[in-house]
């Protein structure tokens, strides 16, 4: 029987196999935009396909896991908003574990950025 | 009718979750469809082709939806899978007739003097107790206050381990005295057949009143629970009616 250890946080901070990569980048995304105000699933999405000048497209339905992980988890705090008129909406809004939580991976992007940048911008061309 | 039905219906087919959850979770992507919608609308989209992208974007692929099923899993417990499977007519019949069935036998067994036996072991019981009808309490507020329907369950597991709590306390003290007469029995055997009586009487003495209100804290997780499961099926119903 194989045995495939467990990724282990490195120096930055983050755990380096894809799949890690792709949910802390995700999460620090979702977790920025929601820091400047609640917002709605879809107004996510689109305000990071904006920020990103169209780089990170989110499949919406992509989305759904990764703010009800993040609900659970305390990070953010979904409440239903009915403005008048209009159909109930999920609105989601950073808590202030949340706010820590995005300050650590902004700290731990920086350090994996900066690293890769040391390897990789070495040799001009 | 929502012009996204069908969409819904498709989807809500492939969530493998309680009907409460899924409710929730597809009243979500529905006004999340409508935002995206009108979003296409204003960029100057037809109907038709605003609706399309709009289910476009927000289809799920089987990865998406199964890790959605597993955050929701992981979510609710196993005792709230417990409580839900408490709740058709047979399993609350079954639980009343256990409830019936202990309290007639406590009656039995626990009279006046039965509290003349307990042991110190009663006060941490006792203060099981009050943890049971605080938890109660607290709980009851939070349902008259419109709680969040995903974060409703928790804590409501509290009783449960309240309860085995007070099982635990009853039979370590039960264990406690036993252990003692039998030391003292030892060094002392003329006086053997009386420690070792009032050993036994203290020990299960606090033992039935350990069951007793262990009994007290599985009826308030059951009673709990099955207002929490009313309550999230009542919200998702009255989101469900929204168009």
């Amino acid at each position: 029987m194989t045995d495939t250890p467990d990724p282990q946080p490195t120096a930055t901070g983050l755990e380096l196999d894809p799949q890690s990569l792709a949910r802390s980048c995700h999460e620090a995304m979702i977790l920025a935009v929601l820091a400047d105000s609640p917002r709605h699933g879809y107004q996510l999405a689109l305000e990071i396909e904006d920020r990103s000048r169209g780089a990170f497209r989110f499949n919406h339905g992509t989305l759904y896991p990764i703010l009800h992980k993040l609900e659970a988890d305390g990070l953010i705090d979904g409440a239903w908003t009915a403005p008048a008129g209009k159909r109930r909406r999920r609105q989601y809004g950073l808590t202030a574990g949340g706010r820590e939580r995005l300050a650590a991976l902004r700290d731990a992007w920086m350090t994996f950025t900066a690293l890769l940048l040391e390897v990789i911008g070495r040799n001009d061309p | 009718m929502s012009r996204f039905n069908s969409f819904l219906t498709r989807t809500g087919e492939r969530l493998a979750l309680p009907k409460a959850t899924r409710s929730l979770i597809l009243v979500e992507i529905a006004s999340d469809l409508e935002g995206l919608f009108q979003f296409y609308l204003e960029q100057g989209m037809s109907e038709e082709d605003a609706a399309a992208r709009a289910e476009e974007k927000v289809d799920m692929s089987d990865q998406a939806l199964a890790e959605l099923v597993r955050v929701h899993s992981e979510v609710r417990g196993w005792t709230d899978r417990l409580g839900k499977v408490a709740h058709p007519f047979g399993e609350r019949m079954a639980m009343s007739l256990l409830v019936i069935f202990f309290v007639a036998a406590a009656a039995v067994a626990v009279d006046g003097q039965t509290f003349a036996h307990l042991t110190l072991y009663i006060w941490p019981i006792v203060a099981i107790l009050v943890l049971v009808v605080v938890t109660f309490a607290r709980q009851m507020a939070r349902f008259s206050d419109r709680p969040n329907p995903r974060r409703v369950r928790e804590q409501l597991a509290t009783p449960l381990f309240l309860g085995a709590g007070s099982v635990v306390v009853g039979f370590l003290s039960a264990g406690i005295q036993l252990y003692r007469a039998l030391v003292r029995m030892a060094y002392d055997p003329a006086g053997a057949g009386r420690v070792f009586s009032r050993a036994v009487l203290g020990g299960t003495a606090t033992l039935v009143c350990a069951l007793l209100i262990a009994l007290v804290a599985g009826v308030v997780w059951f009673v709990l629970a099955g207002r929490t499961a009313r309550l999230e099926d009542t919200v998702a119903g009255a989101y469900t009616e929204v168009r």
